[in-house]
């Protein structure tokens, strides 16, 4: 995968094999968040509570009342960069800046779900073995961190 | 007919005391994404943004923008857009 300059903003050049799985991915967790924008803090699938934090330390009375005005327009926020970002990944769209950080945003929401659900942390070894069940997934993490570094080098 | 609104304690205690936007360290989300995100939402100069997100980095936490309640509340939300860990507390400095 790469950027390239072109007329109006930036080409991005993807194989149909990355292109494939990132449609299928964003398209998994546009289902969660739609589902999710419906759903109580207490029902959240633990690894969607990642993209839905609270607001206030120790005071669940606004946390609450936070919730209650912001919890569907976030939702609403993420699937809107998801639906922009793969109406970019059709092949010869030019980005623009804002088209640009939106991809950027649905990526790095993909990633911090993909990261919760691995329970990564900083202090573990970047390598796993191949005959680890995780090991596909943390290609795929490793990927979307590298996907996610590349877009914003032109986001400067 | 007038409604009752209920004002406990905290509501008009240090009225004047501002609302700080803490940002959190977390093990998932790119340095260089902070950074960008610290830049895009609040202005702030590439060396700021990239000071504040050593803060979150290696000091665990941030204080990234201050101000009113309604602003506070408003900041994290974007936060909370682009991903980030953030919370909103009176400011106790």
């Amino acid at each position: 995968m790469s950027f390239e300059r072109a007329e109006g903003g930036l080409q991005l050049t993807i194989d149909d094999h990355s292109r494939n799985v990132l449609v299928q991915l964003l398209g998994e967790l546009r289902h969660e968040l739609v589902r999710a924008k419906s759903t109580s803090e207490n029902e959240l699938a633990s690894h969607m509570k990642r993209l839905f934090p609270t607001a206030y330390h120790n005071d669940e009375r606004r946390n609450q009342e936070y919730r209650r005005f912001t919890h569907a327009d976030l939702a609403d926020s993420h699937v809107a960069a998801i639906d922009d970002t793969l109406s970019l990944l059709t092949p010869q769209r030019v980005f623009n800046q804002g088209d640009l950080e939106q991809f950027v945003r649905a990526i790095n929401a993909m990633r911090l779900v993909l990261g919760t659900i691995l329970d990564v942390s900083e202090d573990e070894a970047d390598d796993v073995g191949e005959d680890d069940p995780t090991a596909a997934q943390r290609e795929v993490y490793d990927y979307l961190g590298w996907l996610l570094h590349t877009a914003l080098q032109y986001l400067g | 007919m007038a409604t009752v609104t209920e004002v406990k304690p905290d509501d008009i205690v240090d009225l004047d005391r501002p609302w700080v936007v803490i940002v959190w360290n977390d093990p998932i989300n790119l340095m260089a994404y902070v950074t960008w995100v610290f830049q895009k939402l609040f202005g702030y100069s590439l060396e700021k943004a990239t000071a504040l997100m050593l803060d979150v980095h290696e000091k665990g936490r941030a204080v990234v923008s201050n101000g009113t309640r309604e602003r506070a509340e408003v900041d994290v939300q974007r936060l909370h857009e682009h991903g980030l860990w953030a919370t909103m507390q009176r400011d106790d400095a």
